[in-house]
């Protein structure tokens, strides 16, 4: 018994009695620990049993009180975080009041983190705004602080597409308290997190999916459907229009993204609009003849002035869509 | 009247033979039907950084040959040729100065399912996010052979990166002064990466591989999900000796200058040292030359010695 609780109960069971005020005392030092894992379950129900006779029968009610309330939580390895992190990032348990889903799924629970993986950001929340039991159905909630999500791999290769089951926790990484990688809007709101997780894991760390990529492939990684891509310019601004409505209409995801910072092509200086930048395409409309779509961006935040609240949400005129946005990606 | 190439496409029949006369051509073009594109002299397809110059996405089988492609620029796959669905046989092309920031596969890039049959082609001076010169990812195949890959530029494979189950086999190529950026640079000339479910297969055989940049990472195999390297008779520098094998660890003795730097000198250790018929019967390296003339060993890399 090497760590904290184990050798609270050594110390404890060299002693003579167990008296209530050293049982209260191992329960707080339960209690702060980092994680309570189904291990240290195991080792303070089995002193319980083991040296139960040796207690006050209010010190062994106090600590088969804590046991019958405690929920352990399993603590797998995390996906190691991106190479500027490694120093200082501390993965924590998620707060005790944490829920996978608050008040349902929607594009706005997701908040992109210091991490360059806005395609990704940008994806769920498109595919969350189109389909929210898409991403009901790929999480499992094991019951025991882990979960399970399921991939599609090798959509649109001309073969049957495998199914890919990758399981985390719900451990978050921090820096001075502060979440580093995706997070809900609500804090509490754990789905969003634990896909870009469980995404990270299978593709090998947040390296490597923290520094760009593509939202079609995501799409493709959680609907099990071929997705579509293409430029801006090959399209005529109206069959564009048509296919963002369309495809939103139909509860598929699009996702768009704008130039490099240093591309020739667009200027985004008082635009309102960044570069190098992925963003949800939620919808397309018109209005008095001029039609528009409707964008996130996946910081949940910083829009076109004159937009309404500060959520990351602005329609854009096609016009201009179609001068500030390089490429575009459609879920199946 | 001048020659208009995404019309020609468009008028012509799948399998139908496209003769591109001599010039050049701003280039942006969709490519869904197998058809061949034969170069009638000095062809350049310019992406004027407008796009992909060739987006190739057919259930048949695309031939190249002869052409410049220069100039792509996509925040997509594969700025110079992006393979996305089908076969694609690229002859004696060169693609240079294309660019992918956002993802990667400056020069080409192969996925989905897709295979390139690349010879005698040159990779010149492409950058990308991760394959510099090429990016294979997703179940793409890769089989390039007589060709070079030099000048490339990326945060991840330089030369070539292969990622997600891709596979990529290279037959008498050279890959030189091939350059990795970024926060977490990794493979000068080849990187691989894997995922949790599938790994990338490389096989170089008959290659030289000669990075300025001295470090282990001229190579680079994933650690947590490395694929599967295999080097067969190839010259590597000496700090890539851990790799092992069948190989020679040396300085290549490149001419080192003039319009072809990466021909070989007469010092070199992949003069004739290739092994019996590795190139096959009446083989050309990258400039359409023999491999090997007078009963003399042929030799590494994409250039035969002069």
């Amino acid at each position: 018994m090497v760590n904290r609780i184990g050798q609270r109960l050594t110390a404890v069971v060299k002693d003579r009695t167990v008296t209530r005020a050293e049982a209260e005392s191992i329960v707080q030092d339960a209690k702060a620990e980092r994680k309570w894992t189904p291990a240290l379950q195991g080792q303070l129900s089995t002193f319980v049993m083991k040296h139960g006779a040796k207690m006050e029968p209010q010190a062994k009610a106090v600590l088969e009180d804590f046991l019958a309330a405690a929920r352990p939580r399993a603590d797998l390895r995390d996906p190691l975080a991106l190479k500027e992190h490694r120093t200082d990032v501390s993965w924590t348990p998620v707060g005790p009041d944490a829920a996978l889903f608050v008040d349902g799924i929607s594009a706005d629970d997701v908040m992109q983190g210091y991490i360059g993986d806005c395609y990704l950001a940008a994806g769920l929340a498109s595919l969350a705004a189109a389909d929210p039991n898409l991403i009901k159905n790929a999480i499992t909630d094991n019951g025991d602080g882990t979960y399970t999500v399921r991939f599609f791999e090798g959509v649109g290769e001309g073969g049957r597409p495998k199914q890919v089951k990758v399981t985390v926790d719900d451990d978050v990484a921090r820096k001075n308290g502060e979440a580093l990688y995706l997070s809900g809007r609500d804090a509490k709101e754990q789905w969003p997190g634990i896909i870009e997780k469980a995404y990270a894991k299978w593709k090998g760390g947040y390296e490597r999916v923290g520094n760009g990529g593509s939202a079609s492939d995501l799409f493709m990684s959680l609907s099990g459907r071929a997705a579509d891509w293409g430029e801006l310019k090959d399209y005529k601004p109206d069959a564009l229009w048509k296919k963002i409505k369309s495809t939103t209409d139909r509860h598929r995801p699009v996702a768009a993204g704008t130039f490099a910072d240093n591309d020739p092509r667009a200027n985004y200086t008082g635009t309102g609009v960044h570069g190098d930048h992925f963003y949800s395409v939620l919808g397309a409309s018109e209005e008095n003849g001029v039609k528009y779509v409707t964008l996130r961006n996946p910081w949940g935040m910083d829009e076109p002035s004159g937009n309404g609240a500060d959520d990351g949400v602005f329609k854009l005129p096609m016009a201009d869509f179609m001068k500030l946005y390089e490429n575009i990606e459609f879920g199946g | 009247m001048a020659f208009d190439l995404q019309a020609a496409v468009e008028a012509a029949a799948p399998g139908a033979v496209v003769n591109v006369p001599a010039g050049a051509y701003p280039a942006n073009v969709f490519i869904d039907k197998p058809v061949s594109l034969i170069a009638m002299g000095k062809v350049v397809f310019d992406g004027t950084r407008a796009g992909t110059v060739l987006r190739i996405r057919t259930g048949g089988l695309v031939k190249l040959a002869g052409l410049m492609i220069v100039g792509g620029r996509t925040g997509l796959a594969g700025a110079g040729v992006a393979l996305e669905a089908g076969q694609l046989e690229m002859l004696a092309c060169t693609l240079r100065f294309n660019e992918a920031p956002a993802f990667g596969g400056g020069g080409l890039c192969v996925r989905g399912n897709a295979t390139a049959k690349v010879s005698q082609c040159r990779f010149e001076g492409n950058t990308g996010r991760q394959g510099g010169g090429v990016l294979v990812d997703e179940g793409g195949t890769l089989v390039m052979r007589d060709s070079l890959l030099a000048q490339n530029a990326a945060f991840e494979g330089a030369g070539l990166c292969v990622r997600e189950g891709g596979r990529a086999e290279l037959l008498g190529c050279t890959l030189a002064d091939n350059k990795v950026l970024g926060e977490a640079p990794r493979g000068g000339a080849v990187a691989l990466g894997g995922t949790m479910t599938r790994a990338p297969t490389v096989k170089l055989s008959h290659c030289i591989v000669a990075e300025r940049a001295r470090g282990a990472s001229t190579l680079s195999n994933f650690d947590a999900y490395p694929g599967t390297l295999v080097l067969e008779n190839n010259l590597l520098p000496e700090w890539c000796q851990a790799f092992g094998g069948d190989n020679t660890y040396a300085e290549p003795h490149f001419v080192g200058e003039g319009n072809e730097p990466y021909f070989l000198t007469r010092a070199s250790p992949a003069a004739g040292a290739a092994r019996g018929d590795a190139y096959g019967p009446n083989a050309r390296d990258v400039l359409g030359r023999p491999r090997s003339t007078g009963g003399r060993a042929a030799d590494l890399g994409a250039f035969a010695l002069a």
